[in-house]
């Protein structure tokens, strides 16, 4: 059965986030109180980055079930993380955790684990900022998934394969988007092909819609495309999403059109969601 | 009445790594003939939470202690109840003293540890007393044990009877380890909860009978195999510390055959002889 690998420190897998930085990302997002979508997106990014930092710590350290990457596309195709990351690509996880560019303390709630709450200080890590310039190299920035997909699936031939997650507005101006994201899907390693998920941060109208099976009701041709790209989700993130709240079907695919904040943070959630950590 | 103990790590993790943890009182060698009241706590600490490893051995050793000092503890009710209250009453104190030596060393926690620790440690419990049977000390009768177990969790008390399973506890069949366990949590001080979650049961062995406890992969895979007999017989090839070599060669050879979980295994094994 695919999709079924144990991801431990020695068979870890990889999360590659693609993250739109074009000026159009400066333009609100659906929600209860408008924000620019670079802002929820990274906001997003940075929240998922301490979630799995913080699931997969232990005493000793951050276990490095995964290795991440952040890749920025607008004025420039590279790693959008800032600090001592820079410039890097696929980082193991205990290297993220320990490596943010700054640390925010904010207050936070939580249980006392007798039924009240207190208030806590919380620690809120950054390791990239929101940023909108320049066009939508969508190609050039699957094209460098695709590079780093290869180099992981020949590294870890038995791992869960590597998960791509583009967060994007949908309008590539380098071209067509088809050919490198089937480039990306072609690589597999013994569980299966590396799986890419899109996000559609659309402000434009039409319904909102979270894991379709078929591009019908989609607005327009970015969308369309978008679907079409994206992977049918494994059946341990189908049952998540399920679980979430998502209708969901066997031919679900890992895409979200028109996501509003919350969405964008549940897609992230399922998107990156592990069978057990060993 | 003898009894032994085998704990092994996943593969990949080593021994310090291993969050699964076992207490036996009183404290005897494997050969030492036991006349005596028995406790033990077996626990499976939960991988996702940090300390897991630290809360299980804590709980297990609370468990097996105060079942020993309290014959009634794992009947349910309010005994059981003051157990979790103390169990727990435990874990600040340890964590203030975990925390202070980790900042005397130079390692003060991390951001992502301050967070994880807030959220506590988890762990499944199961605890047993057992007891020499009081009117069976007569030379007609034939000798006899009463046992009692508290179970909160997935981890297994199996009952051998000839070396078949009579009867095992809590989980009764293997479909029910798909689903996520209850644990016990080292911040929640909602003892009545704990205690509702908690399962009770209780037997009796006579000679020559057996029990094993165990954690949830190995219980799975006694559970499932296909010839009962045979997975029992070769779960009783290990009969004491010295085979813990031998019990890792073997688990690692069920777990490349897929027909073990790759997951840390803690293993109580009771025999019952004569007296």
């Amino acid at each position: 059965m695919p999709y079924t690998a144990e991801i431990s420190r020695s068979n870890p897998t990889s999360i590659i986030f693609l993250v739109d930085q074009s000026t159009s990302m400066s333009d609100p997002i659906g929600g209860e109180v408008p924000q620019q979508k670079a802002d929820v997106v990274a906001d997003a990014i940075n929240r998922l980055l301490t979630e799995l930092s913080i699931k997969c710590a232990k005493e000793e350290g951050v276990r490095d079930y995964f290795h991440v990457a952040v890749i920025g596309y607008g004025a420039s195709v590279g790693s959008a993380f800032a600090g001592a990351l820079a410039g890097r690509d696929i980082v193991p996880l205990s290297e993220v955790a320990d490596n943010p560019a700054r640390v925010d303390e904010r207050s936070k709630k939580v249980s006392d684990g007798a039924g009240g709450l207190v208030e806590t200080a919380v620690s809120f890590p950054l390791w990239m900022d929101p940023l909108a310039h320049g066009g939508t190299p969508m190609n050039r920035a699957l094209q460098y998934a695709e590079s780093l997909v290869a180099g992981w699936t020949e590294r870890y031939p038995a791992s869960f394969p590597p998960i791509v997650i583009n967060l994007t507005d949908g309008e590539s101006t380098d071209g067509d988007p088809t050919a490198a994201a089937e480039a990306i899907t072609s690589h597999a390693t013994a569980d299966g092909a590396a799986l890419l998920f899109n996000l559609h941060v659309s402000a434009s109208g039409g319904t909102p819609t979270a894991f379709p099976d078929t591009a019908d009701g989609l607005p327009d041709s970015y969308a369309r495309t978008l679907f079409a790209m994206s992977s049918p989700l494994p059946s341990h993130m189908r049952s998540y999403a399920a679980s979430q709240g998502q209708r969901v079907s066997e031919t679900t695919r890992g895409f979200v059109y028109n996501a509003d904040i919350t969405t964008v943070v549940q897609f992230l959630d399922i998107g990156t969601r592990a069978t057990e950590l060993r | 009445m003898y009894v032994t103990h085998l704990v092994a790590p996943k593969h990949g993790s080593t021994e310090a790594e291993c969050e699964d943890a076992v207490t036996v009182l009183p404290g005897h060698p494997h050969d030492y003939m036991l006349r005596e009241p028995l406790t033990a706590g077996v626990c499976d600490g939960a991988t996702e939470s940090a300390l897991a490893k630290d809360w299980a051995r804590l709980l297990s050793r609370s468990a097996a202690e105060q079942a020993m000092a309290s014959p009634d503890l794992l009947a349910g009710g309010t005994g059981f109840e003051e157990f979790a209250s103390e169990a727990v009453s435990q874990w600040e104190p340890w964590l203030g003293q975990y925390t202070q030596a980790r900042h005397e060393e130079g390692r003060p926690l991390k951001w992502y540890e301050h967070t994880k620790v807030a959220e506590g440690a988890y762990s499944t419990l199961l605890a047993v007393r057992i007891d020499p049977d009081a009117d069976s000390h007569s030379k007609s009768t034939e000798p006899s044990w009463r046992w009692r177990a508290a179970a909160l969790g997935d981890s297994c008390l199996f009952h051998l009877r000839d070396d078949q399973l009579a009867q095992s506890f809590p989980v009764e069949s293997v479909e029910e380890f798909g689903t996520t366990p209850d644990l016990f949590g080292s911040r929640n001080h909602d003892v009545a909860l704990l205690a509702r979650r908690s399962r009770f049961t209780e037997g009796r062995c006579g000679t020559g009978d057996r029990l094993l406890l165990m954690t949830d992969a190995l219980a799975a895979w006694l559970m499932s195999a296909q010839d009962q007999e045979d997975a029992v017989k070769q779960l009783l090839e290990f009969a004491g510390p010295e085979d813990l070599g031998g019990f890792n060669n073997w688990l690692n050879g069920l777990r490349d055959r897929g027909q073990l979980r790759n997951d840390d295994v803690a293993l109580v094994r009771i025999d019952f002889e004569g007296r």
